[in-house]
């Protein structure tokens, strides 16, 4: 990878730039703001000049795509950590996905999660700091399991390593440190926990980075290990039935990231260079519609001062452009034809079908009608028609331009897929043409999605009212309980080691007792000392010296 | 004269000729901080001479000697570096920490510290066990008086406690030199191999027991690790230069050699002694990092955080040298600027405890910079050398042993987190209405120093 370097570069400098200048000068002109969308946009030049190919071109390309997007969108907020921040997190996102070397691999993966943990903690709430601390050991196991079984890997090859099973304890290692920054369960509570704390326009870098990285190394060390596929399922629908009990907008959102990740591992679990070229193509195009829907809800959150479904409504008539720049993430999520989710979830779910996995293909089906059942149809209408008056502010331009352009980019590449399918890695869909995204049966098929997912909402709407629930208060018992057994160890330990302790000094008093029976008395004659040494040391010297 | 014994002999002249300054205190600054960049100059000047592997000072007959080895060992060397180069760093940090804190008697401070550090880089270059062992008391000597400097009731019982356990430290390490002596004769250790071979088989295990235990006491491994918090009361640069890096890495330099060179890693294995030295360093890396968790005062957390790490360095060094050697780099780096921003903490601010430090960093934000910085390649995390480190330990798969082995600094390294963290976090998120005070730069400079090296080393790597 000749060029990769200088691509990190200029995340880097921009870094540097940003953490050097003066807290003054940041707040009074736009500078650090303007290198931040400087740096992807320089490092697009370098990407395209270098070598890079197949799945690593693909990642990356679109990591400084939603990394530009989502400078443009927080152009207005003035918190230099989170910029900083921000901008460490990208590049060591995009050093993840653009590494040559193990090392290398680690490295980034590790220096993602410093970049994510200090995104999170720069909201400086009380909420925040602690979901931040949780999120930072989370991933300190993630990053130490995937370290040990790096470091004990017989071989330093890097591509082309394909690891079928886990009977070494350094596979199951790495598989359990990619699964858990995947979000699987019974470690996907980070992410509803973590990502609606921090600040709104923190959340579209991170709904981008880590997650999809975790993908992106699936997709190279794991392909086709069966017990992904059901892995896959069950995040799939779990993310789903969490979004539906959800009433956060921020964390309803992060719960659809579980079950959208979910799609992708199905397709890396399948493991045919279809299915393959399935998940990335629907990483690429979740890390659109979801940076999109994580704009509209941060205009939201903007314009209300509230988090809460269940305290919004009517913003329709206000914000037309909110309204439909939210209609946009909805379709594009739920698979809805001329959208970006409908050329890229179909490729996964006709991957099943070909292999004629019908219950992973049902269950699929079944997540895709409660994602358009819980975004588009509960949060758009209890955000946005159902009727109640509140006050509001204007949102800014910028966050205008980035929301317009995500949505542009969303029904582009869902009116021309081919823009997609040619630089994805397999290209098995130009290759095989066993497979056109257009044709009437697949058109059909999502139009049937969602009207059942319409039809159920009526049905269910009166259940289907937002509420508070708290939905991972179980992540946060097991947290505390640790800290409490920590705790607790701490305590008991301390109590035995000091009786101990003086037992111990108490014996070597004992051995040392004649010794030292005189020195304790004449402690205070140290007046002295100096000279006294000096002697010593001369005395010493000089016995070394005729010697020699 | 060769300039090996120049070397050695440079810092002892240094110290005498501070002890004898009397009251002109710039001449004494002066040599102060002269005597390490000699000790560097020399250093990087030193051209190795193969012809003889040993030098003596000074010979007792009868095969006993004072000797230094002409081209150290791997180990030998990395300590002499380090020592030498941190020594650079820490002089000037410790004036300016005298000249702020006002400290009484400096000048028997700055002449036991500059011997207490020449002492360590005679252990690195001795040749045989007896001059190791008269260098590692001299070490002793010297920093004795260190650690009751302050002369009030804590100190000075304190400083009594760290002469037991040393003392009797010491007394066992003579034991096992006693009898390789006898039965060897020849105590060139540098580039021996298994000279216990030597000894009958049956005074073979008290022989391994007593020099193990003896070194161990010096390098804090439980239960024998009592001093080390207890010795904290003395001033910082104390702490840091020695309790962090020269002291501890002396006994571990010697744990290392009597594994490597005098037992010899055949017999090591063979014997099961091996399996005492796992279970104890091991438990001690557990222990103390949980017993880390429950310290309030901010520097005894750090000296139960250096027990759990040098554990780290004799339990890697049983099977890899080079892990060993890795983290013995990146541990005295790393907690050399632990120390001595606590210890800039403590001057300015005058706050000795985590519960007091809410919004230190905007009080300090260059040092409290550098600590955040170093807690994180504590913990195991880029861009400091603590990641290679730890990445150097994960590493090896030892003989025959399963890797739930090395899966111990995992479980070490979330606790090192859960007692560093919160330090991090209270200083830069939780919020207190302070001013930004200004920091001296004879402090500060020397560990931005380190700590850009620490991290410019990991990328060159």
């Amino acid at each position: 990878m000749a060029n990769f370097e200088n691509c990190f570069y200029a995340f880097a400098i921009a870094f540097a730039l940003i953490a050097a200048m003066p807290k003054k000068y940041y707040l009074e002109t736009p500078i650090a703001k303007i290198i931040q969308i400087l740096a992807p946009l320089t490092s697009m030049i370098f990407l395209f000049g270098s070598e890079l190919k197949d799945l690593n071109f693909l990642f990356a390309f679109i990591f400084i795509l939603i990394s530009l997007l989502a400078s443009i969108n927080s152009f207005h907020s003035k918190n230099k950590l989170q910029d900083c921040s921000s901008v460490f997190y990208a590049g060591s996102a995009i050093g993840v996905v653009t590494s040559s070397n193990w090392l290398n691999f680690v490295f980034c993966w590790e220096m993602m999660l410093l970049g994510s943990v200090v995104l999170i903690l720069a909201n400086r709430t009380t909420r925040s700091l602690n979901s931040g601390i949780r999120y930072f050991y989370v991933h300190l196991l993630s990053g130490s399991m995937v370290m040990f079984g790096v470091a004990n890997l017989p071989t330093s090859e890097f591509d082309n390593v394909i690891f079928a099973n886990v009977n070494e304890p350094y596979t199951l290692m790495i598989l359990i440190g990619f699964l858990i920054n995947a979000a699987a369960p019974p470690f996907h509570s980070w992410v509803p926990d973590s990502y609606p704390n921090a600040s709104p326009t923190a959340n579209v870098y991170l709904s981008a980075f880590t997650t999809k990285a975790a993908v992106f190394a699936l997709i190279k060390f794991f392909p086709s290990f069966d017990p992904l596929i059901y892995v896959g399922c069950f995040m799939g629908l779990y993310g789903v039935t969490l979004a539906m009990l959800s009433n956060n907008v921020r964390k309803l959102l992060s719960c659809h990231i579980i079950s959208q990740v979910g799609y992708m591992i199905v397709g890396v679990g399948i493991g045919t260079s279809f299915s393959l070229d399935g998940s990335s193509a629907h990483a690429f195009s979740h890390i659109l519609y979801k940076g999109l829907l994580f704009m509209t809800a941060g205009a939201l959150i903007y314009a209300t001062g509230k988090e809460k479904i269940s305290q919004m409504g009517g913003l329709a008539r206000q914000y037309p452009f909110i309204f439909w720049s939210f209609i946009v993430g909805a379709l594009s999520i739920s698979g809805a034809p001329i959208f970006n989710g409908f050329i890229s979830k179909s490729m996964i779910v006709e991957a099943a079908h070909l292999l004629h996995l019908d219950p992973v293909v049902k269950i699929l089906n079944l997540a895709s009608i409660g994602t358009f059942l819980s975004i588009g149809l509960k949060m758009g209408y209890y955000a946005f028609l159902n009727k109640r008056a509140i006050k509001v502010k204007r949102i800014p331009l910028n966050m205008k331009i980035a929301m317009a352009i995500t949505s542009m980019l969303c029904i582009l590449f869902g009116l021309m897929p081919n823009l997609l399918y040619e630089i994805l890695p397999n290209q098995a869909v130009i290759k095989e043409s066993i497979y056109q995204p257009w044709s009437k049966y697949h058109v059909i098929h999502s139009l049937e999605i969602l009207g059942i997912a319409i039809l159920a909402f009526f049905i269910f709407k009166k259940y289907l009212k937002p509420k508070d629930k708290k939905i991972n208060t179980v992540y946060i018992q097991i947290f505390n309980s640790i800290c409490n057994i920590l705790d607790s160890a701490t305590k008991l330990l301390q109590g035995t080691a000091e009786r101990n302790k003086k037992e111990i000094s108490q014996g070597f008093k004992n051995v040392f007792a004649s010794a030292f029976k005189d020195g304790r008395e004449n402690s205070n004659e140290k007046n002295n000392f100096s000279q006294n040494l000096a002697i010593v040391i001369f005395l010493i010297s000089l016995f070394i010296l005729v010697s020699t | 004269m060769n300039e090996m014994i120049l070397m050695v002999l440079t810092g002892f002249a240094a110290s005498l000729c501070i002890a004898l300054s009397k009251n002109k205190h710039t001449f004494r600054n002066m040599i102060f901080i002269t005597a390490p960049f000699l000790v560097l100059l020399q250093n990087i000047t030193y051209q190795k001479d193969s012809l003889v592997n040993e030098i003596k000072i000074a010979d007792f007959g009868n095969g006993l000697s004072l000797a230094v080895v002409d081209s150290p060992n791997m180990v030998a060397t990395l300590f002499l570096y380090v020592a030498s180069i941190l020594w650079l760093f820490a002089a000037f940090y410790t004036l300016s920490y005298i000249q702020k804190n006002s400290l009484k008697k400096s000048t028997r401070f700055l002449s036991l510290f500059t011997l207490a550090v020449s002492s360590a880089i005679g252990i690195s270059v001795s040749a045989n066990l007896l001059s190791l062992f008269i260098f590692y008391e001299l070490l002793t000597m010297a920093t004795w008086p260190l650690v009751g400097h302050k002369e009030n009731q804590e100190a000075k019982k304190s400083a009594r406690l760290y002469l037991y356990y040393t003392l009797g430290g010491a007394s066992l390490m003579m034991l096992g030199i006693v009898i390789i002596w006898k039965y060897s004769g020849n105590m060139n250790f540098q580039y021996a191999n298994g000279m216990l071979q030597m000894v009958p088989s049956n005074l073979q295990k008290i022989t391994m027991a007593a020099l193990l235990l003896g070194s161990s006491v010096k390098a804090a491994i439980f239960p024998l690790h009592g001093w080390l918090p207890k010795a904290m009361v003395a001033p910082t640069p104390v702490s840091a230069l020695l309790h962090a890096v020269a002291v501890v890495k002396a006994g571990v330099f010697a744990i290392l050699i009597v594994i490597h060179n005098v037992i010899g890693l055949d017999l090591f294995f063979q014997s099961g002694i091996y399996k005492y030295v796992l279970f104890s360093s091991g438990f001690t890396i557990i222990y103390a990092s949980i017993r880390a968790c429950g310290e309030d005062n901010l520097k005894k957390r750090l000296a139960y955080s250096t027990i759990a790490h040098l554990s780290y360095i004799v339990y890697a060094g049983c099977f890899s040298l080079l892990a060993a050697v890795l983290h013995f780099l990146a541990h005295a780096l790393m907690k050399i600027v632990l120390f001595m921003a606590a210890g800039i903490i403590q001057t300015e601010t005058g706050k000795k405890k985590i519960s007091e430090m809410a919004g230190i960093g905007s009080m300090l934000p260059k040092t409290f910079s550098a600590f955040t910085i170093m807690s994180l390649g504590l913990i195991g995390l880029p861009p400091v050398i603590g990641f290679v480190s730890k990445f150097q330990l994960l590493g090896y798969l030892p003989n025959g042993l399963s890797s739930i082995y090395s899966s111990i600094f995992v479980i070490s390294g979330m606790v090192s987190a859960a007692y560093l963290l919160p330090i991090v976090i209270k200083g830069w998120f939780e919020l207190s209405k302070t001013k930004k005070i200004k920091e001296s730069n004879g402090m500060t400079v020397p560990i931005l120093i380190i700590t850009l090296s620490a991290c410019v080393l990991t990328l060159l790597n």
